[in-house]
């Protein structure tokens, strides 16, 4: 076992926290789940699938959200007959998002393991690395941080952030009665945007 | 004049089951047939994004030709047919308007015959035009809901409403419990009747055309109210498209009424239709509508969709991260190399590995440890050279082979294509069974035909190559290829193996005709500056295994040693690769005082040597290096130059005539020279080579 310090989190800690983080999901409807085996240190793990739309239009979601154009769709644009009875309506573009939280034996903290794909279901059209980097505000993170990895339970592709960065913000974080919730609420952003509704907040203090 | 009335497109999606399915059917059924086929497409009850439209779905289940398997209480279903084009040109050159005229006369077809009011799903027909790159996993398609571009106009009569505002609560909850209770063909378009005694009665679309019908015959009517519906995936304001041949249909079979009535539809919204909305029309007053009745079909039809880009184009579907079995091992194999970019060398430039196209002359244990180097870094094309075959002996020793080669006596240059394909079944792998004619191997008469084939064949894969890796197990078997990488200009990797030592070396490059030998006072001299395995010769290569014992003949090396050469040698291209000069790198000899910002020294995963020596009987390993030899009797000038010049016949010569290649490049004249030992001695000072490595 990894030792407790400042900066990380124990396996029964982080269960605890996953438990009370799940529940409230399920108080507030919003779909994370607890998956894999709780017995086993770091076998357990918070999960959720969504699927949600971007509209076109918006200038300042632009920047932050996946190009839908592939180079080879360029090539088709056609131009046909007139319709009149054709109502314009903005185009709804599905994104279909996976998070996982985990929890890492060799570092003691939480790891976020995440893949979106851009279409109406997961496995179609991923969102690549480079792309997924692009997406973080300002680009703050370097690749360094947000890279792919084969995740440790589905043995899967999964793009992650490396759990490095994470020492430090569950030492800013130490106050919290759920260093999970503190901890992702922090690193989401980076996360093809993930977004915790605030409810989570409550349990923190 | 009232709102015109518009309608909101439809969207369609496909999971990867879809294309799954429909590669298993294309390879094992279809085939190169691009008829088209039925197929069903689906509106899904259990979304939960409501705010949203809901696409028309295509699963696996949508080549199902028994509707019963497909049925599920739980959706809309439609009928579809679908064109797979063999070619993406194919795919290009067909008219979308053309197309959609002729395979959506379907559903003008069930408006006219009156089909459609028993089979409602007939309506919602949606035609997919799709192209498969089954090699790349990669899908296009492109969905149309076909219509008439022509429709008699509609206005708005009043603001659409809320079924909550427009029934009674009674009502509203028949009407739901109506909708989901439908068998899932029928959800697409159905009546709504309310009696005289307010009882509300869901039937289909014929009941309701001749409910109209009638009453406009006896100018009574039977019902309080008459609401025709359609599912409705759109989420607008406006309602969607399926409305509009519904419509043509009321149109068509009762005129009078389209032409004069209030006409209310229900736009059934919402996983339970508790979204639904109604809306009534009044159609434009035309003075002649039995004319505008009669001209509804003899217009073009519309309804491609557009696609995410909001494009009128295909929509493209990329599945090879999911579909394509060898793609799954390359993501893993990538995903370490990335690994080694992202967190450590981030300039590190894959592509350029992975593209390189390495041949390996020789698969011994040399060939097979280096092989397994490469992979290990990512490198795509690997031709593997040999002339022998497995034998039981090898199979312990030379890490590609197993015991049923050995059993089979295979070539151990298909032997070694097959492992590699084995641990990484994407590459590009070769194998040719090639002897390499040697200087000092007399070719008779017999031999001829064969040593020409040899060379041209030699000469082709050394052309069609990045590096060449001389791996082989004789000193004058890295002759030929010597020259032809002198000759050519590529990068030569050479390692040999002696009992318990070893020699790695890149060569250096040859693309001058300058007979000037360089200044053997530089410091790190520059890739044109170095040697190759002959330089420091003193003697032709020759027939080294006529004056040999036979334990001599064969070179038995500590196991662990063909391991290390082979990770040198490949960690030295990679170095070599990863290097701002190139091959043309300064080479290092001298571990102080090494500067990093010395580029031309340093480069992105550090320095490159010329030549690395080691022993295992005192763990040494020392760099050296050999200058180039302007008598070398590989690459030097006059013997590249009659190569080039005579190509078969030199080579031959080569091998027949004893010292030909000494008094080609002078090195004879040399030797006879008063002065030698001080040329010997300079050559010394430069490389401290042992006498083991040189029989090697
Ligand atoms: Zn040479």
């Amino acid at each position: 076992m990894s030792m407790d310090g400042p900066g990380t989190i124990t396996w029964d800690e982080f269960l605890e926290n996953a438990e009370r983080f799940v529940e409230m999901s399920s108080q507030i409807s919003d779909g994370w789940e607890l998956r894999g085996d709780k017995k086993m240190p770091g076998e357990a793990y918070v999960a959720r699938k969504q699927k949600q739309y971007i509209c076109s239009g918006n200038n300042l979601n632009d920047r932050l959200t996946p190009r839908y154009n592939d180079d080879s769709t360029d090539d088709f644009d056609f131009v046909l007959k007139q319709d009149p009875f054709e109502a314009t309506c903005p185009i709804e573009r599905p994104l279909v998002t996976e998070h996982h939280v985990l929890w890492s034996m060799s570092y003691s903290v939480p790891i976020l393991y995440f893949n979106g794909w851009k279409s109406d279901f997961p496995g179609v059209n991923p969102i690549s690395m480079e792309e997924a980097q692009s997406l973080v505000h300002n680009g703050e993170l370097k690749y360094k941080d947000l890279s792919q990895a084969i995740h440790p339970i589905l043995g899967t592709p999964f793009l992650h952030l490396h759990p490095c960065m994470s020492h430090e913000l569950l030492q800013i974080t130490s106050n919290s009665k759920n260093k999970l919730v503190s901890w992702l609420s922090t690193v989401a952003p980076a996360a093809l945007n993930l977004k915790l509704r605030c409810e989570y907040c409550q349990l923190t203090i | 004049m009232s709102k015109f009335v518009k309608f909101s497109k439809l969207r369609s999606a496909t999971d990867s089951t879809f294309w799954a399915k429909f590669v298993e059917l294309k390879i094992d059924k279809f085939k190169l047939d691009e008829k088209s086929i039925s197929i069903w497409g689906s509106y899904g009850l259990q979304s939960l994004n409501e705010d949203n439209s809901n696409p028309l779905t295509l699963d696996f289940t949508s080549f199902n030709e028994d509707v019963e398997t497909v049925d599920n209480s739980l959706s809309v279903l439609c009928c579809g047919r679908m064109i797979n084009t063999n070619t993406f040109e194919a795919f290009r050159q067909i008219n979308p308007e053309k197309f959609i005229d002729s395979m959506g006369k379907d559903v003008i077809n069930s408006i006219q015959d009156g089909t459609a009011l028993q089979s409602p799903w007939k309506l919602s027909l949606f035609l997919v035009l799709a192209y498969s790159d089954l090699k790349k996993y990669k899908f296009y398609y492109w969905v149309a809901h076909p219509t008439p571009l022509r429709l008699p106009e509609m206005y708005y009569e009043e603001s659409p409403k809320s079924i909550n505002e427009e029934f009674r609560a009674k009502h509203v909850e028949d009407l739901c419990q109506g909708f989901l209770q439908l068998d899932s063909r029928t959800k697409n378009y159905f009546t709504v009747l309310l009696s005289e005694g307010d009882k509300m009665i869901i039937v289909d679309l014929a009941t309701g055309v001749k409910a109209i019908n009638t009453s406009n015959e006896k100018q009574s009517q039977e019902y309080n109210e008459i609401y025709f519906a359609f599912y409705d995936p759109c989420a607008t304001s406006n309602p969607g498209w399926p409305l509009r041949n519904l419509l043509c249909l009321l149109c068509w079979h009762c005129p009078t009424y389209y032409f004069s009535k209030v006409i209310k539809f229900i736009s059934i919204r919402g996983n339970k239709a508790q979204k639904s909305l109604v809306f009534a029309f009044r159609s434009r007053h035309y003075e002649n509508y039995k004319n505008e009745r009669d001209s509804l079909f003899l217009s073009n039809l519309v309804g491609w969709e557009s696609n995410l880009n909001d494009k009128l184009g295909p929509t493209i579907v990329n599945l090879s991260d999911t579909m394509d079995p060898a793609k799954l091992s390359d993501r893993a194999v990538n995903l370490n190399l990335k690994l080694m970019k992202w967190r450590l060398v981030p300039h590190l430039d894959l592509e350029k590995i992975y593209n390189l196209k390495c041949l390996l002359l020789g698969a011994g244990t040399l060939g097979c440890a280096v092989a397994r180097v490469l992979l290990g870094w990512g490198v795509n094309n690997i031709t593997f050279v040999d002339n022998s075959n497995v034998s039981h002996s090898n199979t312990v020793r030379q890490s590609l082979y197993s015991h049923q080669d050995a059993v089979k006596h295979k070539y151990k240059a298909y032997a070694a294509k097959d492992a590699v394909l084995n641990i990484r079944p994407s590459i590009n792998a070769e194998g040719v069974v090639l002897h390499i004619p040697m200087p000092g191997h007399v070719v008779g008469e017999s031999m001829l035909e064969s040593t020409k084939k040899s060379l041209e064949k030699l000469e082709e894969l050394v052309e069609n190559s990045d590096v060449v890796f001389l791996l082989l197990d004789s000193r004058e078997a890295r002759w030929l290829p010597t020259v032809l990488c002198a000759a050519k200009n590529k990068i030569a990797i050479n390692a040999a193996l002696g009992f318990d030592s070893y020699t790695v070396q890149r060569h250096g490059t040859r693309n001058f005709t300058n007979p000037i030998s360089p200044d053997l006072e530089v410091r790190n001299p520059r890739g044109v500056d170095l040697g190759c395995y002959f330089c420091n010769d003193v003697t032709q290569p020759g027939n080294s295994q006529t004056d040999r014992t036979v334990d001599q003949q064969c070179t038995v090396s500590r196991p662990g040693l063909s391991q290390i050469a082979a990770g040198l040698a490949v960690e030295l291209l990679i170095t070599l690769l990863q290097h701002p000069l190139g091959i043309e790198a300064e080479a290092l000899v001298r571990r102080d005082n090494i500067s990093p910002s010395d580029t031309d020294l340093v480069g992105l995963l550090g320095c490159v040597p010329h030549t690395i020596r080691g022993s295992l009987w005192n763990y040494d390993t020392h760099l050296t290096i050999t200058h180039r030899f302007t008598s070398c009797t590989a690459c030097s000038v006059p013997i590249v130059a009659e190569y080039k010049n005579r190509g078969l016949s030199f080579v031959l010569d080569a091998c027949n005539m004893p010292n030909y290649l000494e008094k080609l490049s002078g090195l004879e004249q040399i030797l006879k020279r008063p002065d030698l030992d001080e040329l010997c001695y300079a050559l010394d000072n430069t490389s401290d080579d042992d006498e083991d490595d040189k029989k090697i």
